[in-house]
């Protein structure tokens, strides 16, 4: 006489594991990864733009921070904060000639806010032109500002 | 005697559920949806050697952006060669003439497309429109724009 056993099913999690997997794929492939160099903030968005896709080769950002009422608060470049005076200046001057001397191919990506004043912006260009001569650059720092892309 | 009934199988998949959403969370967190950025290139001008640009052998183009305040509407000029206006597209309009290209322009060019442009800025003037005078010049067909750090009053 046959036993009664119990059926005993294994569910079979092959097809939810390969949907997990090209979950995974589909959003690595879609989305870029939070990048620290972009502090957010309006970007100028000039109409036609005349613009070109940023360069693929090494770039410092620096990012002038923004605050209330066309201020800023200082300028960021790797993550650290220099504040928008003549000491924050020379720190920041350094830093950037440091980066020429590792590699003199470096540009330099310029972030600013739309309403910020220009006369907080302009003088990251000074500071990029002394870092080029602190680090004995034989030519000129190559600037990209940075504006956001025509939709 | 009792016959087995066949037991109905119900495969559980609230957990892999969960995993699935805390995936989608995980990637909303981390992606970026601010928008993609281009940029504009210029070259610095080593003026630690050639002291400023006046002494330049080609005195560059300069076009000045004056503005009251970082959200007041500037007004621009090209300084002996355009009317001051308030229009970028007027501006593009002008640069153009000077590159013999525009359709009011006289048959002879001033200037030649690789012909410096410097855009000098007020204090206090957006930094948008200083963008906007440099789109302009580029927009133009000048090659060689670039932003000087030095304001104009």
């Amino acid at each position: 006489m046959r036993t009664n056993r119990r059926h005993i099913t294994v569910p079979g999690i092959t097809p939810l594991i390969d949907v997990v997997f090209l979950l995974i794929v589909f959003f690595v492939v879609v989305s870029s990864v939070v990048d620290l160099d972009r502090v957010p903030m309006d970007l100028p968005m000039p109409s036609p733009a005349m613009t070109v896709p940023p360069l693929e080769r090494s770039a410092v950002v620096v990012n002038v921070i923004p605050a209330d009422e066309e201020e800023a608060m200082g300028y960021r470049l790797d993550g650290e904060t220099f504040s928008p005076d003549s000491d924050g200046a020379d720190l920041l001057r350094h830093a950037l000639a440091a980066h020429l001397l590792a590699d003199p191919s470096t540009a330099l990506v310029i972030r600013a806010d739309r309403a910020a004043r220009s006369e907080l912006v302009l003088p990251v260009l000074d500071v990029a032109r002394r870092a080029a001569a602190e680090a004995g650059l034989q030519h000129p720092v190559r600037v990209e500002l940075a504006v956001e892309a025509p939709r | 005697m009792r016959r087995g009934r066949p037991v109905p199988i119900g495969l559980n998949v609230a957990s892999m559920i969960d995993v699935v959403f805390l995936l989608l969370m995980y990637f909303m967190v981390a992606t970026d949806f601010s928008p993609a950025e281009e940029t504009f290139r210029m070259d610095l001008p080593d003026r630690h050697i050639g002291s400023d640009s006046f002494s330049l052998k080609d005195h560059p183009l300069q076009v000045e952006v004056l503005a009251a305040g970082a959200r007041s509407h500037p007004i621009f000029t090209i300084p002996g060669w355009g009317s001051p206006t308030g229009s970028v597209d007027s501006l593009r309009t002008q640069l153009t003439d000077l590159l013999g290209t525009g359709e009011h322009a006289d048959s002879r060019a001033k200037f030649t497309s690789d012909h410096p442009v410097e855009i000098l800025v007020s204090p206090g003037a957006g930094w948008g429109w200083a963008v906007e005078a440099f789109n302009a010049a580029v927009a133009a067909g000048f090659t060689s724009v670039r932003l000087d750090a030095r304001t104009v009053s």
